[in-house]
């Protein structure tokens, strides 16, 4: 009985060194992937700055010395003001992504899209796909196929309907596609994604006609 | 040389090349057919202009956010290395974060609809409820096509200055979503959203715009080399043109 006692101490034991050990390594991912996106963010943060000290610095000279500038200076300035505010745009475009990250790891997100929580960062990369005339059935095999999500058809959707895609585009492209042409929504239930339609007006309608 | 000083000073400083701009520009595309006149008549949205004042007093602060960051993510570091609880630093970085991008807002003049005020929550199921039937569009300029979504949806939409607003698109829709809407113009022409607070932001990627002297630097190469290539053609010309008068 001791034994089992001891067995069970030294078990939970080592799951809690696991389970302390995943976390780590993955705490490591994520100040890595901070760290990284901040060595990318600096080369821009030294731009602005440095554009707008060397502005301060040009008022200066211009101001000394009544300074006129010439018609390639003026364009000069006025493209460097754009340039300005684009790198300023892409300091915030990177706040944004990065206060994403933050939010996810923090579950302090507003919202969080069912299909990013399925799919994650697959669902917005870009692929290939050339269907012509394909039932829907086989769509779904092989997107279900290619990106491990089972998906289940549910509901009153035209089976008999084919679809054609064909290009570059997202999986999320993909799915809300599909969804626009079955005329169906799709439910994310666990790790499975349901394309349904439930009851239509149009289809009590035609019901209603039939019946007459 | 006071002139000559001053103009390096004022191409250092402001001298800048769009890679993307430069990419789209030189004439391709049904868009370039129209004059300038046409195109602004077309785009709804307002302009925005940073304003230079605000922007030199508030980015020595968007510099110093960068580098509380960067201590930060260091005690991070030193903390997983340590096997510390990082939550309350993260809870920092976030703070730090959150008070970049108001003040980066502000600065950038974010765009202003009636639909401000929105809670996240809000602007999603709006964006995920709209759907649409009938949608064309024939080479419509990306801004408008946006404008539109924002005025159907009921939504803020701000757009990043580096999407190339006079895009065309052609659309043949019977039946659509917003959402499926938008997602296939960002795969199209290859930009991101997302959404956050009462706006979706819609922006291009990080990809290499030319800043400092770099542009200068490269311009001033090309103009070296078509100066060469004339001078080059010139004095060919002018060996021809004596050759011609010998043989005669």
């Amino acid at each position: 009985m001791r034994w089992l006692v001891v067995l069970a101490a030294a078990g939970a034991f080592w799951a809690g060194a696991g389970l302390a050990a995943g976390t780590n390594a993955a705490e490591k991912a994520l100040v890595e992937e901070l760290v990284h996106r901040q060595d990318m963010l600096e080369g821009d943060v030294e731009k602005v700055g440095k554009a707008a000290a060397e502005v301060e610095e040009i008022r200066k000279t211009r101001a000394a010395g009544e300074y006129v500038l010439n018609d390639e200076e003026k364009r000069l300035e006025k493209r460097g003001r754009v340039d300005f505010h684009i790198f300023l745009e892409r300091i915030r475009n990177d706040t944004l992504e990065v206060l994403q990250i933050y939010d996810r790891v923090l579950h302090k997100q507003a919202y969080v899209d069912p299909m990013e929580k399925l799919y994650g960062r697959a669902l917005h990369q870009i692929v290939s796909v050339q269907w012509e005339d394909l039932p829907l059935e086989d769509v779904v095999g092989e997107l279900s196929e290619s990106y491990g999500v089972p998906i289940d058809i549910q509901g009153l959707i035209d089976y008999r309907k084919t679809m054609s895609l064909e290009g570059d585009m997202s999986l999320y492209s993909i799915l809300l596609y599909i969804e626009s042409v079955y005329d169906a929504t799709l439910v994310v239930k666990g790790k499975r994604l349901f394309i349904a339609r439930l009851g239509h007006e149009d289809d009590e309608d035609a019901e209603g006609d039939a019946d007459k | 040389m006071k002139r000559a000083s001053a103009f390096l000073l004022v191409a250092a400083a402001f001298a800048g090349g769009l890679a993307w701009g430069q990419d789209k520009g030189g004439g391709e595309g049904d868009y370039d057919r129209l004059s300038l006149l046409e195109r602004l008549k077309n785009v709804r949205r307002e302009v925005k202009v940073i304003d230079l004042d605000t922007a030199l007093k508030r980015v020595p602060d968007v510099v110093e956010s960068a580098h509380e960051h960067r201590a930060l993510l260091e005690q991070m570091q030193a903390a997983v290395k340590a096997g510390r609880e990082i939550t309350p630093l993260l809870e920092k970085g976030r703070t730090l974060k959150v008070a970049l991008l108001d003040e980066l807002n502000k600065l950038l003049k974010l765009h202003k609809s009636k639909f401000r005020g929105l809670s996240e929550k809000q602007v999603w199921e709006r964006l995920k409820a709209a759907r649409f039937e009938d949608v064309h569009y024939e080479n419509a300029w990306l801004v408008n096509i946006l404008d539109d979504l924002e005025e159907e949806v009921g939504i803020n939409i701000e757009i990043d200055a580096r999407i190339y607003k006079f895009d065309t698109v052609t659309f043949d829709f019977e039946k659509t979503s917003a959402l499926a809407l938008l997602q296939t113009l960002a795969d199209g022409l290859l930009f991101k959203w997302i959404v956050r607070g009462d706006t979706l932001y819609v922006y291009k990627e990080r990809h290499e715009i030319l800043f400092g002297g770099e542009w200068l630097a490269q311009k001033k190469a090309a103009w070296r080399a078509r100066k060469l290539a004339l001078d080059k053609a010139r004095k060919e010309a002018e060996k021809r043109a004596l050759e011609g008068s010998e043989s005669k």
